[in-house]
C-alpha cells in the first residue's frame, strides 16, 4: 500500500494568552487557547479530505500548521515521508512548491497594489519556473485555466468580483504546480450561485491536475459533494472520521449528528433532530473529560471523567465517544 | 498562436494612464512657480538680498519695491525669493530623510516584532516623551545654529512619526491573507516586507509628508525667532517674520510678506499631498 | 388563515450614487398573510434587503422609495408621517438584522434595551418582569442575571436571542428577519431558526425571512418569492416551487446547491449578476440564461400566473422541463463570476 502523501501525527498548537505582571502577582496561571490538541490523520495521494467544524474548532489553525505558516508546538507533519516540522526555511523551500493554499476572504487574499499579471509572474520568478520567455505564456494559461481572460492580467484585484478573485487565488496556488491543495473555506464568502461555480472549478481542476486536497469548511453539504473522507472537528480534536458515504449514512458521534440535523436540505430526508443546546465553550477553558459533554444529550458519568480516544469502531470509521463505543461493542 | 511579444504585452502592460487630479495640477503649478521664481531670482530682481540702503528704509509696497523694504532698506520681494531657496531646501530635506528612515524602521518593527519592535518603539517612546520643539531647540543649541545643524536636529527627531504611522499600517497588513499566501509560496521575508507590505502601508506616511514640510518650515521659523536659526543676514522666512515683528504697525509688509510666502507654500504642499494620495490609489480601490 | 396583513404593491427603491441611480427594487409586489412564514430568496444585489428596509421605513437618504405602496393593517406605511410610522414600528412591524455583533447598543444593558421598547406600551412597574419573561421565552438561561449584561458579554447566539426578545416585546403582527443566522455557527443557526418559528406560532406572527439558504426555505417556509436584480422572478408555495420551478434562475439556484444525492451533479449558473445601474432591456437574467431568446430582451416581462398561486417572470415556462437549447457555458468559462 502506497505511503500516504500527508501524514499528521499528534499535532498540537496552543496560543498563549497575554500574561502580564499583574497576572503573575496574582498567581494566575498562564492561559492558552488550545486550538489544535493532539490531532492525527492521513491523506492519500489523489484523495480529498474534508475537514469540518464550526468556528473555533481549530480546522483553519490545523491547515496553517500543515503549511508551516504556524509552527506547531508538538507532533509531526510528514509530507511524502519527510517530517516538515524539523525543516528550516531552506529545507522547506521545495515543499512550498508541492503544497499550496487557497484562502477564504477574496477581499484580503490578493495584494491590492499588484496587478494580476505581475502577481503570477512573481510566483513563477521566485520559484524559477520556466524561462523568462515562457513565463508570460504560463500566466495566460493559468488565467484561462481558472476561467478568466488573458487580458485580465493587466487589471488590479480591485477590479474583480469576489468570485473572480477566488479564481485568481486558485490560479496563484496552481502556478507552482502543487500536488496538495489546502482550501481553507474558499466558498464561505461567496454568493450561492458563485459558490457553485467555484466548487465546480475546483472539481474540474482536481480531476485534470490529479490534485490531492484538504477541504476545510463548516458546510457539510459542500464537503459531502467533494470529499472522499471526512473528519469532524470539535474544540481542537477530531471527534469522528470516516469515508464520506459512511459518515453520512451512519454518523456515530453526537456532534456529527447535531451538525447534520442542523443543516436543512432541499428534498432531504428530515433527520431526527439532535438538539444541541448551549454555546461552544472557549478553547481556553476546555471542559474536563469529553469536550462535548456539556452540550451532549447522551452525557453519562464516564464522559466527565475520561476523555474518549478516537478509535476505529467500524471499518475505517473512527469515533471518539464513550457512548458510541459501548453501543457498537 | 500568439507571439512572445504579444504575450508579454498582454500580461505586463497595465496601461497606466495617470489621472491628473486637480489638486495635483494646481499644486504642481504652484511648485513650478515658486521653484522657478526662486531659481530665477537674480534675473527677476536687480536688488541684492543683503543690500542695505538706509535711504530706502520701510518703504510701503510700490512700483519700485513690490513688497516694500525692511528696516535696513533691503527689498522684501528679493529677500522672499532668495529665502524660498532656503526654506524649500530645508523643508524638503528635513522630511525626506526622516520619511525614508522612519518608514523602513517602522515597517521592520511592525513586521518582525520581537526585540526589533521593542528597541525601535522604546526609542520612539523616549523621543516622543519630549515635546518636539523643545528637543529640536536643545539639539540646535548644543550643535550651534546654522542650516546643517537644523537639518540634523529636525531629522533626528522627526522620523518617529513616520515610523509610528508605518508600523501601525504594517501591523494591520501583515495579518491579511495575501501576506499568508506569499509566505506559503515561500517568498523571502524581505521580499514580502518591502515588495508587498510596505507599499500598502506607506500611504498615510506619504500623505503626512506633505504637511510635515509645512511643520518643518514653521519649526525653522521658530528657531530663527529664538536666535537659533539660519544665521542672519540670510533671508530665511522665519527670521524675516521674527525680525519684522517690531514693525507691524508702521511696516506691516516686512513680516507679512514672508508670512504669505509660508501660507503659499503650506497650501501648495497640502494640495500636492492630496494629489499624491490620489495618485497612490490603485485601480479598484 | 388567508387574511393578508401586508400588501406590497409595485414597490420601487432608488439610490442615487456617483455613477448613476441604482435601481435596487424595481416594482416588487407580494402579500403576506396573518401567521404565515414568507421567504424572500436571492443573492447579493437582488434587492431583498432593500425591500425589507423599505417596508419598515429604514431607507436612508440619498436612497428613497420611488414608488409603490406598503399597506400594513390598512395603512400605507410609505405615505405615513414619521411619527405615525414610529408607532407602527416596534408594535406592529419589527425587524431583526443580520449581524448580531453590531445590532445591540454597546453601552446599554440588556434590560435597558428591552425596557426602552416596552416603555411606550407598558406601565413601568411591570417592565422588569416582562423583560425577564421575554428573555426566558427566547431561551436565555438565567434571565435575571442576564438583565444586567452588556452586549459584549454575550455570544453571537445570545445577542441574536436578545434581539428577538426586543423585537417581540410588544407582540408585533409581523416580523422581518434579514438573514438572521448567517453570521452564526451552524448549530446555533439551527437553534435560532427553531426559536423564531416556535415564537412565531406562539405569538401568531407573520414572518418574512430574507435568506439565501434554500434548505431553510424548503423546510420551514410556507411561501417563497425568488428575487433577482430588484424584481421578483418567481412566487409560489414552497412545495410547489421546489417541485416545479418555473424560472431559469430558480432552477439554477436549486441546481447550485449540492444535494444529498451525490450522483446529481451541480449545475452552476454561469456569469455574474447585472449592474444595478444599467440593466439593459428585458429580462435581467437573460445573459446568464440557457433558454434565453431574442424575445427575452425585447421588452419588459411581467410577472404572470403559471399555475395555481404560482407566478413567474419567464416567457418560456413551457420549455423549462426539457433540456436547455444551448448548453450553459462551462462555469469556468470566460466572464465567469
Amino acid at each position: 500500500m502506497a505511503e500516504p502523501l500527508l501524514s499528521v501525527r499528534n499535532l498540537v498548537k496552543h496560543f498563549p494568552l497575554p500574561h502580564g505582571v499583574i497576572d503573575a502577582i496574582l498567581r494566575r496561571p498562564p492561559e492558552r487557547v488550545r486550538a489544535v490538541d493532539d490531532v492525527s490523520f492521513t491523506v492519500e495521494r489523489g484523495k480529498t479530505l474534508g475537514l469540518v467544524g464550526e468556528s473555533g474548532c481549530g480546522k483553519s489553525t490545523l491547515g496553517r500548521c500543515i503549511l508551516r505558516l504556524y509552527d506547531a508546538d508538538a507532533g509531526e507533519v510528514r509530507y511524502d515521508g519527510v517530517d516538515l516540522m524539523g525543516l528550516d526555511d531552506a529545507g522547506l523551500a521545495p515543499y512550498r512548491k508541492r503544497m499550496q493554499v487557497v484562502f477564504q476572504d477574496p477581499y484580503s487574499s490578493l495584494n491590492p497594489r499588484q496587478s494580476v499579471g505581475k502577481m503570477l509572474l512573481e510566483v513563477l520568478d521566485v520559484h524559477g519556473i520556466g524561462t523568462a520567455g515562457e513565463r508570460h505564456r504560463r500566466v495566460i494559461h493559468l488565467l484561462t485555466q481558472v476561467g478568466l481572460r488573458p487580458t485580465d492580467a493587466q487589471k488590479y484585484p480591485g477590479e474583480f468580483s469576489g468570485g473572480q478573485r477566488q479564481r485568481l487565488g486558485i490560479a496563484r496556488a496552481l502556478a507552482v504546480e502543487p500536488e496538495l491543495l489546502i482550501a481553507d473555506e474558499p466558498l464561505s464568502a461567496l454568493d450561492v450561485s458563485i459558490q457553485a461555480q467555484i466548487l465546480q472549478l475546483l472539481l474540474d481542476l482536481r480531476a485534470s491536475l490529479g490534485l490531492t486536497m484538504i477541504f476545510i469548511s463548516h458546510d457539510l453539504r459542500v464537503v459531502r459533494y467533494l470529499s472522499d473522507d471526512v473528519a469532524v472537528m470539535y474544540l481542537g480534536k477530531i471527534v469522528e472520521q470516516a469515508p464520506t458515504a459512511d459518515l453520512f449514512a451512519r454518523p456515530q458521534h453526537p456532534y456529527t449528528l447535531a451538525l447534520l440535523s442542523a443543516m436543512p436540505e432541499v428534498g432531504g430526508v428530515s433527520r431526527e433532530a439532535i438538539a444541541v443546546e448551549g454555546e461552544p465553550p472557549s478553547a481556553v477553558h476546555v471542559p474536563p473529560g469529553c469536550r462535548f459533554h456539556p452540550r451532549c444529550p447522551w452525557n453519562v458519568a464516564r464522559c466527565v471523567e475520561e476523555e474518549p480516544e478516537l478509535k476505529e469502531l467500524l471499518p475505517r470509521h473512527a469515533v471518539a465517544c464513550h457512548v458510541a463505543e459501548d453501543r457498537l461493542a | 498562436m500568439s507571439t512572445l511579444v504579444q504575450e508579454q504585452r498582454i500580461v505586463a502592460d497595465t496601461g497606466g494612464r495617470p489621472r491628473l487630479h486637480p489638486a495635483m495640477v494646481i499644486g504642481g503649478l504652484m511648485l513650478l512657480v515658486i521653484v522657478g521664481a526662486s531659481l530665477l531670482a537674480p534675473v527677476l530682481t536687480s536688488y541684492d538680498p543683503d543690500g542695505q540702503d538706509f535711504d530706502q528704509i520701510l518703504l510701503a509696497p510700490g512700483a519700485r519695491h513690490l513688497f516694500g523694504t525692511d528696516n535696513f532698506g533691503r527689498d522684501v520681494l528679493t529677500r522672499v525669493l532668495y529665502g524660498a531657496r532656503i526654506d524649500l531646501r530645508i523643508g524638503i530635506l528635513a522630511v525626506v530623510f526622516p520619511f525614508l528612515f522612519g518608514s523602513l524602521v517602522g515597517s521592520a518593527a511592525g513586521y518582525f516584532g520581537g526585540w526589533v519592535d521593542t528597541i525601535v518603539m522604546r526609542t520612539v517612546d523616549v523621543i516622543t516623551a519630549v515635546p518636539f520643539l523643545v528637543l529640536v531647540i536643545a539639539i540646535v543649541a548644543f550643535l550651534g545654529p546654522g542650516e546643517v545643524n537644523i537639518l540634523l536636529a529636525i531629522g533626528s527627531v522627526g522620523w518617529v512619526t513616520y515610523s509610528r504611522l508605518v508600523r501601525g499600517e504594517v501591523l494591520r497588513e501583515k495579518n491579511l491573507e495575501y501576506v499568508a499566501a506569499a509566505r506559503a509560496l515561500g517568498f523571502h521575508r524581505w521580499r514580502i516586507l518591502l515588495g508587498h507590505v510596505l507599499p500598502n502601508a506607506v500611504a498615510p506616511a506619504i500623505i503626512f509628508l506633505a504637511s510635515d514640510v509645512v511643520l518643518v518650515i514653521l519649526t525653522t521659523a521658530s528657531l530663527g525667532f529664538l536666535g537659533l536659526g539660519v544665521r542672519p543676514p540670510s533671508p530665511e522666512w522665519g527670521m524675516m517674520i521674527s525680525e519684522g515683528r517690531e514693525f507691524l504697525s508702521n511696516g506691516w509688509w516686512v513680516a507679512t510678506m514672508p508670512g504669505f510666502a509660508c501660507m503659499y507654500t503650506g497650501l501648495m504642499f497640502i494640495l500636492l499631498g492630496d494629489g499624491i494620495a490620489d495618485l497612490l490609489r490603485v485601480k479598484g480601490q | 388563515m388567508n387574511e393578508p396583513i401586508l400588501t406590497v404593491d409595485n414597490l420601487r427603491v432608488e439610490i442615487p450614487t456617483r455613477r448613476g441611480v441604482v435601481h435596487a427594487v424595481r416594482g416588487v409586489s407580494f402579500t403576506v398573510n396573518r401567521g404565515e412564514t414568507f421567504a424572500l430568496v436571492g443573492e447579493s444585489g437582488s434587492g431583498k434587503t432593500m425591500t425589507c428596509r423599505a417596508i419598515v421605513g429604514l431607507i436612508h437618504p440619498p436612497g428613497k422609495i420611488a414608488g409603490g405602496s406598503v399597506v400594513f393593517q390598512g395603512q400605507d406605511l410609505v405615505r405615513l408621517p414619521v411619527r405615525d410610522l414610529e408607532r407602527v414600528r416596534g408594535s406592529g412591524v419589527v425587524m431583526v438584522f443580520q449581524d448580531p455583533m453590531t445590532a445591540l447598543n454597546p453601552v446599554l444593558t440588556v434590560e435597558q434595551q428591552i425596557t426602552e421598547t416596552l416603555s411606550r406600551g407598558e406601565p413601568p412597574l411591570f417592565q422588569r418582569d416582562r423583560a425577564i419573561e421575554l428573555l426566558r421565552q427566547v431561551g436565555i438561561p438565567d434571565p435575571e442575571r442576564r438583565l444586567g449584561s452588556y452586549a459584549h458579554q454575550l455570544s453571537g447566539g445570545q445577542r441574536q436571542r436578545v434581539m428577538l426578545a426586543i423585537a417581540l416585546a410588544r407582540q408585533p403582527a409581523l416580523l422581518l428577519a434579514d438573514e438572521p443566522t448567517t453570521a452564526l455557527d451552524v448549530t446555533i443557526q439551527a437553534q435560532i431558526l427553531r426559536l423564531m418559528l416556535t415564537l412565531q406560532k406562539e405569538f401568531g406572527m407573520a414572518l418574512i425571512l430574507v435568506t439565501h439558504d434554500l434548505g431553510v426555505v424548503y423546510q420551514s417556509v410556507d411561501r417563497v418569492a425568488v428575487m433577482y436584480a430588484g424584481q421578483i422572478v418567481e412566487l409560489a408555495a414552497t412545495a410547489e416551487l421546489f417541485a416545479r420551478p418555473r424560472h431559469p434562475y430558480t432552477i439554477g439556484l436549486i441546481g447550485s446547491v449540492p444535494s444529498a444525492d451525490r450522483n446529481r451533479l451541480l449545475t452552476p449558473i454561469f456569469g455574474m449578476p447585472p449592474d444595478m445601474i444599467d440593466f439593459g432591456r428585458g429580462c435581467p437574467f437573460a445573459p446568464r440564461c440557457a433558454w434565453a431568446t431574442e424575445e427575452c430582451v425585447d421588452r419588459e416581462i411581467p410577472l404572470a400566473a403559471v399555475g395555481a398561486e404560482h407566478w413567474s417572470r419567464c416567457i418560456h415556462v413551457d420549455r423549462l422541463d426539457s433540456a436547455p437549447p444551448r448548453p450553459a457555458a462551462s462555469p469556468g468559462g470566460v466572464s465567469g463570476g
